[in-house]
């Protein structure tokens, strides 16, 4: 053999084992499904729940797990790359460009809405939601609260009105998103200005509800996730949305069809785990692997396991 | 000036020295092991730590520190070249080597079987130990001779992995995170290689047609040059996510694409990026090592009757291939850096924990992935130092 | 033989060089000179098609030069440059293996080659495996003449190559060429800006000045009878008749018969050595014998000048 052959047929195998990870593949049964999951806390413990239930059922599974921020998720289930990952019932408004709709501040209704718009426009399929409104909070410093007498947004809204000096600590998702920030500001009636916030590129609120903790850069407020694991643990306290700014933030899986249909029998798997999936258990799940630094593929599989959900 | 009226003061002692660098690395290291934290120890993964110095550690641990940074000392006063480089070595291995030991056993030491969640993070006075370590073996394996630096370089690397793979560090944070990781640590890796392998190699293929018209069409090489600089000035993250809404749509509109795997997420829109990032320094160097290929050379390669090609393939190709592989060395090294970003277009590899980790504030599993990118990008480049070594060894 | 007929060459509309019509004899020594930009070397590159005319024709052995691939024609031409144009990057042995290479010669025959020019060139058999930057620059211009004669072609040219060589080394190599040239009867295109090299080794002299001929002929002609300021100029003025002596012997003005004492020259003496011996030994004649050391006359300082007034032309 030339040695020229060797080096091209090598080259070939690398070129198609570097683009065969996001190739479509047909929904054969027997064909792996890729599971995904946003790269933060939350889409790791569920991914890895999925991952294990798949398992379970003797479903073959690919692992993409942590493959980014929402858009590149929402990107890769639409083009086929992925075929399963867990996204939030409020990211409907967004995928739909309906931000202003009533509709996603229900629970039930909006689930309904995202599950119809995208099997409808999308073949994807969204399966059993789980109870938790995992949807935006902003949290301050326990005694901090307590000492100005700051439950709920309505007090944090008058404080801030009055001069309070509020610097609140956000992704730029939070800062932008019509659900988002602006939700919270036009439902309560307050208004921060640039220098009131810190802005952070990423979604994930550690970083956030570290820097209230720690008073960095003078952060006393912080965006955070309803089902944030570090908030107690750091001492902070979500101020109650009592008139509902938020949209509900449920998660559910969603499926491509054509994988749903070969494999129908996911829909049954995932859906005792979501259902039991309250806001409780997901922030006690969380602060496992954000706080204790516990393994999500361990806390996941423990927490199936306990539930009786995987043997 | 002799040395000797330098040493009447305290200052001119130290100007005395026959080695800057170790004398600067040997107060480095005083200070680091003096002023900063060796190791904290957290209640939990996002809590901040309290700070333990050297000296909390005890005796033992301070005094075999101590004893390298005097080695390194005196060995930037050693009058004979040979020496110098061996005892530099010494002290820089010997460092390496004990802060890695007493790292683990402190960190044991701490465990606190009542508390699950705490940890033990290594602090600013172990790093500065580490970073003047490696670059004490760093300066005196350049001063030695290929065989006997590539032997002892292979020593060391031998000791440290067997160190780290006896798990005398897996109470440390930093062990715990890669643990907690190892499942797709190793696909990860892959992924990221794969990444700068392929984008390195598609690189080369794209540059040759530029590299042909910028050397042989003087026409071309303004236009060729200020678009490749151009590009170069486009932030990474700002480029990968410049390629997603095109490539989508060449994935939804072109089934043979998409068939193949060209997506707007993933490895496509990575790969892409790392091509265009890599084609100035290739073009660059490869331009200037056909330009220096001197003309007298060329002219009687000419007179001699050989054909353009074979001018090509026997006189500018062998003469330009140090400039070359020189330029395929910066892309490689450039690549394993920026396939970190690529994480966030889903392309996966090594960026993948330090976006993880940024996230979750937890700076140890930033570095689970960051150090290994930094490992592989010294790892390529010493490789490419020994292929350019050898190369110019033969003119 | 190689013949430019009204050969021309401009660049970007101005003339460089010609039209230039010259005639370089089979077997020739023919030194073109001149001050640097006459066009002396555009010149000798149009031989092997490095450059090629606007105008009229160069030919070789009566075919024209562009009737034939320009690789083809290279291939059977020796070419010489400045500081050798060695290839760096290979062996002594593999550059002037060369052209054999490039014409596809078996590899024994190519070795056994390589070997018999490192003796014509005088260049010891060891220097052979080194790289070119490994050798003095004496050695590396022998190799590049070595590479030039390697496929034994019967032109060379050689464009200024010994321009980059200190006095003493460049004597030397003057004189090994000089030898080269009568030993392999090879037709010789030699570019110099040196009017004493030319002298030395040219059998004939094309004087160059702006991109045309000023004069050509053999060396005692264009020293004895210049055609213009120029060329006299060039060739040194008053100095021209010094150099002149050099070109002539004494046998034409031995006076036969007279008998002085002292050591006899031999009649094959150049009108130069004599005087030096004349001035040497402070005498104003010497005795002249045969190539067999038979006694023939004597030579006089009177009949030298008479000799050398007579070749100036004057």
């Amino acid at each position: 053999m030339a040695p020229g052959s060797a080096h091209s047929l090598l080259t070939r195998r690398s070129l198609f084992a570097g683009v065969n990870i996001l190739a479509v593949r047909p929904a054969d049964a027997g064909a792996p499904v890729t599971v995904a999951s946003k790269i933060d806390t939350e889409g790791g413990l569920i991914g890895e729940m999925i991952l294990a239930l798949l398992e379970a059922a003797g479903i073959p599974t690919r692992n993409r797990l942590q493959l980014g921020p929402t858009r590149i998720l929402r990107a890769a289930i639409l083009s086929g790359a992925i075929d399963l990952y867990p996204e939030y019932t409020g990211n409907a408004a967004l995928f739909f460009a309906m931000d202003g709709d009533p509709v996603w501040k229900d629970a039930r209704a909006g689930y309904e809405r995202a599950k119809a718009l995208d099997l409808q426009r999308n073949k994807l399929v969204w399966l059993q939601p789980a109870p938790a409104d995992n949807s935006w909070v902003i949290a301050m410093q326990a005694d901090f609260a307590d000492a100005h007498r700051l439950a709920t947004l309505d007090d944090f809204a008058r404080w801030t009105r009055e001069g309070g000096a509020v610097k609140l600590a956000a992704s730029a998702e939070f800062v932008e998103s019509r659900s988002g920030l602006p939700a919270f500001q036009d439902t309560y009636g307050f208004s921060l200005s640039a220098r009131q916030l810190l802005v952070l590129s990423g979604g994930n609120t550690s970083a956030t509800i570290k820097a209230a903790a720690d008073h960095i850069s003078g952060v006393n407020a912080a965006m955070a996730y309803g089902s944030d694991g570090a908030l107690t643990a750091l001492g902070l306290r979500a101020l109650a949305d009592t008139k509902h700014a938020q949209p509900v933030y449920a998660l559910a899986p969603v499926v491509r069809s054509a994988v749903a249909d070969a494999y129908p029998q996911i829909a049954g798997m995932l859906a005792p785990a979501f259902a039991a999936l309250d806001l409780d258990t997901l922030r006690g799940l969380n602060e496992k692997i954000a706080i204790a630094g516990r393994e999500a593929r361990v806390v996941a599989r423990t927490y199936l396991h306990e539930r009786g959900l995987i043997k | 000036m002799s040395a000797a009226s330098f040493s009447d003061t305290p200052s001119g002692f130290l100007l005395a020295a026959r080695d800057r660098v170790a004398l600067i690395l040997a107060l480095a290291a005083l200070a680091a092991s003096l002023l900063g934290a060796f190791i904290s120890i957290a209640p939990n993964r996002l809590a901040d730590g309290r700070p333990l110095s050297l000296w909390h550690l005890g005796l033992a641990p301070t005094g075999i520190v101590f004893a390298f940074i005097v080695l390194l000392f005196v060995s930037s006063f050693s009058i004979d070249e040979r020496r110098r480089a061996g005892t530099l070595f010494a002290s820089g291995a010997g460092l390496l080597i004990s802060i890695l030991l007493i790292a683990g056993s402190a960190a044991d030491a701490h465990l606190d079987p009542q508390e699950p969640a705490r940890r033990i993070a290594l602090g600013s006075a172990f790093w500065t130990l580490l970073a003047v370590g490696l670059l004490a073996c760093f300066q005196a394996l350049q001063r030695m001779t290929m065989g006997l630096g590539v032997a002892l370089a292979l020593a060391l690397l031998i000791i440290v992995v067997v160190i780290l793979g006896s798990g005398k560090l897996d109470s440390l944070s930093l062990a715990r995170e890669f643990h907690a990781q190892q499942a797709t640590f190793a696909i990860e890796l892959i992924r990221h290689v794969g990444l700068v392998a392929l984008s390195a190699m598609l690189a080369m293929l794209c540059a040759v047609p530029l590299i042909l018209a910028a050397v042989y069409c003087p026409k071309s090489r303004a236009p060729i040059f200020t678009t490749l600089n151009l590009l170069q000035t486009i932030p990474s993250i700002a480029l990968f996510g410049l390629l997603i809404v095109p490539l989508s749509l060449v994935a939804t509109h072109v089934p043979l694409a998409r068939a193949i795997g060209i997506g707007g997420i993933g490895a496509t829109p990575a790969v892409i990026a790392l091509v265009l990032y890599g084609l100035l320094p290739l073009v660059r160097s490869a331009d200037a090592g056909l330009r220096n290929v001197p003309a007298g050379v060329r002219e009687s390669a000419r007179g001699m009757g050989m054909t353009p090609r074979e001018i090509f393939r026997q006189v500018d190709l062998p003469l330009a291939l140090p400039a070359l592989v020189s330029g395929l060395r910066v892309v490689t090294v450039q690549s394993i850096g920026l396939a970190t970003v690529a994480a966030l277009i889903g392309a996966g590899g090594l960026g993948t924990f330090v976006f993880q980790g940024i996230g979750e504030y937890a700076l140890d599993l930033v570095l689970v992935g960051a150090l290994p990118t930094i490992l592989l990008a010294v790892m390529a480049d010493a490789l490419f130092q020994i292929v350019l070594a050898i190369l110019r060894s033969r003119p | 033989m190689i013949e430019f007929d009204a050969a021309a060459k401009s660049y970007a509309g101005q003339r460089v060089l010609g039209p230039l019509t010259l005639s370089i004899p089979q077997g020739g020594l023919c030194v073109l000179v001149g001050p640097s930009g006459c066009g002396k070397s555009t010149t000798l590159k149009m031989i092997n098609a490095l450059i090629v005319p606007d105008a009229g024709t160069v030919s070789t052995d009566g075919t024209p030069v562009q009737s034939r691939s320009p690789e083809e024609l290279r291939r059977g031409i020796g070419y010489v440059i400045q500081s050798g144009g060695l290839f760096p990057h290979w062996r002594v042995r593999d550059n002037i293996a060369t052209v054999p290479r490039l014409l596809r010669w078996e590899e024994a025959r190519i070795a056994a080659r390589v070997n018999e020019l490192a003796q014509i060139v005088a260049i010891d058999g060891a220097l052979l495996d080194r790289f070119p930057h490994q050798l003095s620059g004496g050695q590396q211009q022998r190799i590049g003449v070595a590479r030039a004669l390697a496929a034994d072609p019967g032109i060379i040219l050689m464009d200024e190559p010994f321009g980059a060589l200190d006095p003493v080394t460049r004597a030397s190599l003057q004189t090994e060429l000089a030898r080269l040239h009568r030993e392999t009867g090879k037709t010789i295109v030699f570019v110099t800006h040196d009017m004493d090299e030319a002298l030395a080794l040219g059998t004939m002299i094309v004087v160059m000045q702006k991109g045309e001929i000023a004069q050509s002929g053999t060396p005692a002609e264009i020293l004895a009878q210049p055609r213009n300021d120029f060329v006299r100029d060039f060739v040194g003025g008053d100095d021209a008749a010094l150099k002149l002596l050099e070109f002539r012997t004494i046998e034409n003005v031995v006076r036969h018969g007279v008998r002085i004492s002292g050591d006899a020259i031999p009649v094959s003496t150049t009108l130069r050595s004599a005087f030096a011996r004349m001035m040497a030994e402070g005498r104003t004649a010497l005795p002249v014998e045969d190539e067999s050391g038979l006694y023939l006359g004597i030579i006089h300082i009177d009949s030298l000048l008479a000799a050398s007034k007579a070749s100036c032309g004057a």
